[in-house]
């Protein structure tokens, strides 16, 4: 039995990783790798819950969350297409248009 | 149990450092793969085997496939695409995912071996009262649904993003169009 602490220990970890790569890497391709891994993070805090209380809905919360952080790919992979199409860069400061 | 959480904790971990630090591209996506098989053989030691599967068909068979073949898309008219890819034959590229995908694969044999294959043949309990098919198809089938809606509306925004470059661009050969070559991209 592994304690609940280390499996929530592991995730927040994961999630920071992932954050950090959201806030210094300004590839776009990059920002939604991390974003994927924010994800796991979460999904890892699902199903450690699911252990814990030896309950099922933190498998069918990480069913959900697998599925959302599938669309949310291959949006920000559209949206990536778009962008590339337009500027030929991938840096997304270049976005900030309106210097806000 | 407990041994291939904590080794597959610190290889995640690991693993997921490098995709952020990486600089190329097909590094990064090389310790993503890792850091989700990673992911999933903590979910196999948590004793959630659905969202295993899961997690290796959706996330490593598909995200990964999506990324890469993004890539491959912008990279394809550039003439430094057979470079790089001699380059990523080099050890330096390999050497560090083959060193954790090992680690990975004897805790992997680990776990093959320690089980106890006489308790599976007459294991009743493994099909327990309240298994996962019957709560997802029973009270839960909202859940079901909305995946499938929300897979149906990403299927649409995705269409719709990517129509006007599809339809204005070669996408096979990489060569820009003469209509599009000479002018400027909109906006």
């Amino acid at each position: 039995m592994i304690p609940l602490m280390h499996s929530l220990m592991l995730a927040s970890a994961l999630f920071i990783i992932g954050l950090l790569g959201v806030m210094i890497r300004r590839n776009l391709l990059f920002v939604l790798l991390s974003i994927m891994i924010m994800m796991n993070g979460a999904i890892v805090a699902f199903i450690a819950a699911d252990h814990h209380w030896q309950q099922l809905d933190g498998q069918i919360m990480s069913l959900l969350a697998i599925i959302t952080t599938l669309a949310q790919a291959c949006v920000g992979l559209a949206l990536l297409l778009q962008f590339y199409h337009r500027r030929k860069t991938l840096n997304i400061d270049l976005l900030s248009e309106m210097k806000g | 149990m407990v041994s291939i959480f904590y080794i597959s904790a610190i290889i995640a971990i690991l693993a997921s450092f490098k995709v952020i630090t990486g600089t190329t591209l097909y590094s990064a996506l090389l310790y993503l793969v890792i850091a989700l098989l990673a992911s999933a053989s903590i979910f196999y030691s948590l004793g959630a085997y659905f969202s295993t599967v899961l997690e290796v068909i959706l996330f490593v068979g598909i995200a990964t496939i999506l990324f890469i073949s993004i890539r491959s898309y912008l990279d394809l008219g550039s003439p430094k695409f057979k470079q790089q890819e001699k380059g990523n034959l080099a050890p330096k590229f390999w050497l560090g995912p083959l060193i954790l995908v090992f680690v990975l694969f004897v805790t992997l044999l680990y776990s093959i071996a320690s089980t106890d294959y006489s308790l599976l043949i007459n294991d009743k309990s493994s099909i327990n009262s309240m298994s996962l098919e019957a709560v997802l198809l029973g009270p839960y089938i909202l859940i079901l649904e909305l995946a499938a809606l929300l897979i149906l509306g990403t299927i649409i925004v995705t269409y719709h993003f990517i129509n006007d470059i599809t339809l204005t661009k070669d996408s096979l050969s990489g060569k820009p169009n003469k209509a599009t070559v000479n002018k400027p991209a909109k906006k």
